[in-house]
């Protein structure tokens, strides 16, 4: 089959442009990405629970975490995934991505927080934002918000397909798989660094949100500095460290 | 454009092969049996500026190639072809080669992403206009 380049530049519909995004949805998504199977917890990784008890004593004692104790879990991550980045062939090509991969994880200075209920199947409903592919959607009555975030209430792209048009897509395509694939998420928060402390906040309704989330629900991290245009940021995680 | 619109199979695309009028040779296969001998990357020109195409983003077996570009800094085509290559051999365990083809465009391409601060370097290109 073929498809034209000219016209994938320029003659796209918003329709066609939605059916696309909604025909990637795949349990094996490639490279780069995680699949569903691997968003589970790790140990000492931020937990709902961690996440909730951090906050609230962070809002009595005015104590915030430095970049070390935040991203501890991710360095011994990547402690980890340096051995199995060893083994490629092209040595170069492993020290590129070891250091690419530790800039990425703390050279930012504001992180998004999102927490994926993995243990939590919704069906296709308005005004739910999903994880899907790694990016975060949102079906609404006029439109379909690629990238939303809900801290901000917005999303980096408005694509102008209304919920009937969203619905028989997501008919059409995902007859009996649509809540393996499509994730209830939401951005719960914002971590933001001034030099090397970084202050979690949260939205008062995002908080009771993270109080209601199954506690098995996976909490990761995204660069906002480094990727907040990016709809499909959420593919690789930051993980937080554990809040005892 | 309706050929990356998929029924409900679950079925990822590689871009094969591209002619001078810019007609995309894509196939279909599950993950594991995408093996294909050539991969074709694609990226926009216009005013001197690339661009990257959200859609092939997302449909693309091969992806993600913004992952590496603007979030790994990866800042040239050849190191991306170089970490894709490496990433194909190690996980699949299949030695493919990798093509940039580089659509030249009349005017600003929609539904993509500005690439800044990255170049071409040294890779095997195939240049189409508009």
């Amino acid at each position: 089959m073929a498809i034209n380049l000219f016209d994938l530049a320029h003659n796209l519909s918003p329709k066609q442009y939605a059916e696309i995004i909604l025909s990637s949805g795949d349990y094996f998504p490639g490279f780069y990405r995680f699949t569903m199977g691997t968003r589970t917890y790790e140990h000492d990784q931020m937990t709902v629970s961690g996440l909730i008890k951090y906050y609230l004593n962070q809002q009595t004692t005015n104590q915030y975490r430095n970049r070390g104790q935040w991203f501890q879990k991710s360095f011994e991550r990547m402690n980890s995934l340096d051995e199995r980045l060893k083994s490629r062939s092209d040595y170069s090509v492993y020290e590129l991505l070891s250091k690419k991969y530790k800039d990425w994880i703390d050279c930012g200075d504001s992180y998004d927080v999102v927490v994926i209920e993995t243990h939590n199947k919704k069906p296709f409903l308005m005004n739910e934002t999903y994880f899907y592919m790694g990016a975060l959607i949102r079906f609404t009555e006029e439109n379909i918000l690629l990238g939303y975030d809900d801290y901000r209430d917005e999303s980096v792209e408005t694509i102008p397909i209304n919920f009937n048009e969203s619905s028989e897509i997501i008919d059409r395509i995902y007859k009996e798989n649509f809540s393996d694939l499509f994730l209830p998420a939401k951005i719960v928060g914002n971590i933001n660094f001034v030099g090397e402390m970084g202050e979690l906040k949260m939205s008062d309704s995002l908080f009771e949100h993270t109080l209601m989330v199954d506690s098995n629900s996976v909490v990761i991290a995204s660069n906002r500095t480094k990727s907040s245009e990016l709809s499909m940021r959420w593919a690789k995680d930051i993980c937080l460290t554990e809040y005892e | 454009m309706n050929n990356l619109i998929r029924n409900s199979e679950c079925v990822s695309c590689t871009i094969t092969d591209v002619d001078k009028n810019g007609n995309a040779e894509v196939m279909f296969s599950g993950f594991r049996q995408a093996r294909f001998e050539t991969s074709v990357i694609i990226l926009y020109e216009y005013g001197g500026s690339y661009y990257y195409p959200t859609t092939l983003e997302y449909r693309l077996i091969d992806n993600n190639v913004l992952y590496l570009i603007e979030e790994l800094s990866v800042n040239s085509m050849e190191k991306v072809f170089q970490v894709l290559s490496s990433s194909m051999e190690k996980e699949e365990r299949w030695t493919n080669k990798f093509v940039l083809c580089l659509a030249h465009l009349n005017k600003k391409p929609k539904y993509c992403h500005e690439l800044k601060n990255f170049e071409i370097g040294n890779v095997e290109l195939i240049e189409i206009y508009e």
